[in-house]
């Protein structure tokens, strides 16, 4: 098989994996990024999201070749790119219970504040309504996102 | 000087502290100081530079700290050479916060910052406790037993001070994880004293040895977050699928198509083709495949070729167990106009945590290591000792964080398939299962029908019969809240028929009719959702309350629309529940707002359906969860503090989403589904 190159979190990796195989495995299996989470395997719940581009993807539905144009970006790297302050406002509201989702959850809010910096409720549902949580942290994440938005945060 | 210093606490305590609960908002507490596992501000004011003790000129040697030292308060609590405090406590973490409590219950009682304290999980000794994390009873059954571990371990160290000064016991504090002598101004620190008070047996210290008055604590009380919140935000939390161990292999199941179904017989050609696999098999509960990563394994599962041996469940159905629980109700004729009844079911669910079911496991001929999410560990130590014969005392046990049970991970299933497979590959193995197999192959909630009735001319509590599926085969088991939901959601919509029957305010009603202990809550959030006053054209509240397990009274009030094509919306629910004191009140308001999200969830989106044996629903798409645009928007909790009491609940009730829809069609409502019940 030929290799795979990848740019993550700002480093250039090659895989050699089979062009199908979808990124979130190259990322959790082949290269240890386990930040990102298995949830259905279908594109449903949201747990895998990360960044092409700078835009949510959800990487268990994305063969690792369509990747391999993109910069990618997981919850390991999005501090770098700008993520803390969303993460430090998903702290302040004491976000997480069993956290399993949120990696999923902040890609997905980080990537809505960089398009969008300071978006309404309706603008956080659309952005936000597919990425489940099954412990009910709903409200918080809701409140952290206006959080960072406040503050400049989410770029 | 040190000395605790009440003027220097944290402006909340000062209005927030534990016996001040009463009445306080949580959900506006969004600005109050956030604790992390980085951002933890000392729980003592000595932390600052200013007021670090000096020490002072002393004819006493200083204890020269031994790092190879530990100290035993009995086997609850150790504290080692450097003074860190580690608890061992046998309940996993699954989000419902237990560790940050029992962490906080142990640094309050020590005098010891909360980040110097660790807890782990206990090893597998019922000296330690029940060895399963169920029945929301694990911050009521531990306070009691930290505490007074807790307070002897403070007495060792400060007994071992007391007797290098030659003071009395008395004359010692503690505070910042130092004891102190006020008189002299010496101190030292608990990592000094760890080997001299390793020396003094605990029975020396029991009757020193006493608990805090509540009115000392600022730790306990104060809402924090989780602990592992950093982690969980930034993508290092390892939970049970990010284990990884050296020359593991990778493995995938297939399930028979109906439930507890058996392999008869399989043809892997295909499946042995597919690069990345290493080898397919039959265990007892299906087909492995293992393979170089999780995708190759799944992949060679979906080239197997297998013949399913049916199992005894393949003339079940939903439907039919629906028809025969409620030929089982034996419906009345109904003749008394007077007499009001109604008829509720309830379905079967999934629990659905986002975190497949999943396990490590490394079985070696004379050993076994295992890497578990579950909330049983005492049970599957029990099942891998029979399964592998290994002696209990060759299986170790590691519980990661765990992504969500909700008791599904009280049964340990696929613990057995790990370490089956494990043993077959003769390799370290991790188990994930598709979401698609954690759906249907799991322990469901129950299928219940619910007949109740009332006489409308001698108005009590209602007669309610209900019939409940029993399953012959291992089918269901405890779902959140377990018969606390079913039970509450029959009666609280019932009260509310015989409230409209009666012409009767609801709220006045159930005052009339349940017990005094209800009346606290109820009271609570008819006050603070405006009860009573107008709400707009197709607007309307509900209200509902439920004592779970006889012991939490909680309320709730709905506001709720429904639109003219009949879509129903949840605007709003106001909360209040009487749990007494809480050691982290931020951890109850988030099981509060958990639990309306499942209310709501159980009642607006999903169940599962099953046809010849076999579950029909697959994933979210077809097991849809509540999703953040049909949350309700303002929610407030509150927390009541009944006069009498201070029992612990961090785990609180967490279900009650039984409210009635005031402006709903009206009529005799004979069959209510839970689904269909606020689209009437």
């Amino acid at each position: 098989m030929p290799l795979t190159r990848l740019v993550i979190n700002g480093e250039m990796h090659q895989v050699d994996v089979s062009p199908e195989m979808p990124l979130i495995w190259v990322l959790r299996d082949t290269l240890g990024l386990t930040g990102t989470k298995y949830g259905c395997g279908q594109g449903l719940c949201g747990s895998c999201t990360v960044h092409l581009d700078g835009n949510a993807a959800r990487s268990c539905v994305t063969p690792v070749s369509a990747a391999a144009s993109s910069i990618i970006t997981t919850i390991e790297g999005l501090s770098s790119v700008g993520g803390y302050p969303l993460q430090r406002a998903w702290l302040a509201e004491k976000v997480p219970q069993c956290g399993y989702c949120q990696p999923g959850q902040i890609m997905a809010a980080a990537a809505l504040l960089a398009s969008n910096p300071l978006p309404t409720d309706a603008e956080i549902d659309a952005a936000m309504s597919g990425i489940l949580c099954r412990c009910g942290t709903y409200q918080r994440i809701r409140s952290a996102i206006h959080r960072a938005a406040s503050r400049g945060g989410g770029t | 000087m040190i000395v605790r210093n009440e003027l220097n606490r944290r402006d909340f305590l000062k209005v927030g502290g534990v016996s001040l609960l009463v009445g306080v908002y949580l959900s506006g507490c969004g600005d109050s100081p956030t604790i992390s596992p980085t951002l933890v501000p000392s729980p003592s004011p000595s932390s600052t530079a200013t007021d670090e003790p000096t020490p002072e000129p002393t004819a006493t040697p200083r204890p020269t700290p031994n790092p190879e030292a530990t100290m035993q308060a009995g086997i609850f609590i150790q504290v080692d050479g450097s003074g860190l405090v580690t608890g061992y406590i046998p309940r996993t973490e699954l989000g419902q916060g237990s560790l940050t409590s029992f962490a906080m219950i142990i640094a309050e009682e020590m005098d010891q910052p909360l980040e110097q304290v660790h807890v782990v999980h206990s090893p597998l000794d019922i000296n330690y406790g029940d060895l399963h994390t169920g029945g929301s009873d694990s911050i009521s059954y531990y306070f009691s037993r930290l505490t007074k571990a807790a307070s002897q371990a403070r007495a060792l160290l400060v007994t071992a001070a007391a007797r290098i000064w030659e003071v009395p016991y008395e004359s010692c504090t503690t505070n910042d994880g130092k004891v102190l002598h006020e008189e002299t101004g010496n101190w030292f620190t608990y990592a000094e004293l760890v080997e001299p008070a390793s020396q003094i047996a605990i029975s020396d210290v029991a009757a020193i040895a006493s608990a805090k008055d509540p009115s000392q604590y600022q730790i306990i009380g104060t809402p924090i977050a989780d602990r592992d919140s950093q982690e969980m935000i930034d993508g290092s939390t390892i939970y049970g699928p990010d284990v990884t161990l050296p020359g593991m292999l990778y493995a995938a199941m297939a399930f028979p198509p109906d439930l507890r179904g058996r392999v008869a017989g399989f043809d892997a050609t295909e499946t042995l083709r597919v690069p990345g696999v290493q080898g397919a098999f039959a265990i007892d509960s299906g087909m492995a495949v293992v393979a170089d990563n999780t995708w190759s394994a799944m992949q060679g599962v979906e080239s197997l070729q297998v013949t399913w041996k049916p199992g005894k469940n393949t003339q079940l159905s939903s439907a039919t167990v629906r028809d025969n629980l409620l030929a089982n109700l034996d419906l009345p004729a109904n003749e008394n106009s007077q007499v009001l009844e109604a008829v509720y079911e309830v379905p079967f669910y999934a629990h659905a945590p986002l975190e497949p079911m999943n396990c490590v496991a490394h079985v070696t001929a004379d050993s076994c290591e295992i890497w578990a999410p579950t909330q049983n560990p005492g049970q599957a130590l029990s099942r891998v000792s029979a399964i592998t014969g290994l002696s209990m005392d060759a299986i170790h046990f590691h519980i990661p964080r765990v992504g969500g049970g909700f008791g599904r991970r009280l049964l340990v299933d696929y613990v057995e398939q790990a370490v089956q497979i494990s043993s077959k590959a003769g390799a370290p193995v991790k188990l994930t299962w598709t979401r698609e197999q954690d759906m249907r192959h799991g322990f469901f909630h129950p299928l219940s029908v619910h007949l109740a009735s009332i006489d409308l001319t001698q108005p009590g509590l209602p007669q309610i019969n209900s019939q409940t599926f029993q399953s012959w085969d291992n089918l269901t088991y405890a779902w959140r809240s377990v018969t606390n939901f079913t039970d509450a959601f029959v009666r609280e919509c019932f009260l509310d028929e015989m409230a409209h029957a009666l012409g009767r305010d609801p709220y006045e009603l159930r005052l009339d009719l349940l017990p005094g202990e209800l009346h606290n809550v109820l009271d609570s959030v008819v006050q603070n959702s405006s009860w009573g006053d107008p709400l707009q054209p197709g607007y309307g509240r509900g209200i509902a309350c439920w004592s779970t397990w006889n012991v939490t009274p909680v309320a709730q009030v709905a506001e709720v629309s429904v639109s003219a094509d009949g879509q129903v919306r949840v605007h709003r629910v106001v909360c209040a529940i009487d749990c007494g004191s809480a050691v982290n009140p931020n951890m109850v308001t988030a099981q509060m707002e958990g639990g309306i999200v499942w209310g709501l969830t159980a009642a607006l989106k999903n169940s599962i359906e099953i046809e010849q044996g076999a579950v029909i629903q697959s994933n979210f798409a077809d097991y849809p969860l509540l999703k953040i645009d049909e949350m309700a928007h303002s929610l407030h909790q509150k927390l009541d503090k009944s006069a009498a009491t201070f029992s612990l609940v961090a785990k609180a009730l967490k279900e009650i989403v039984t409210w009635a829809i005031e402006e709903r069609t009206k009529g005799r409502v004979k069959v209510v589904l839970i689904n269909e019940n606020l689209g009437l």
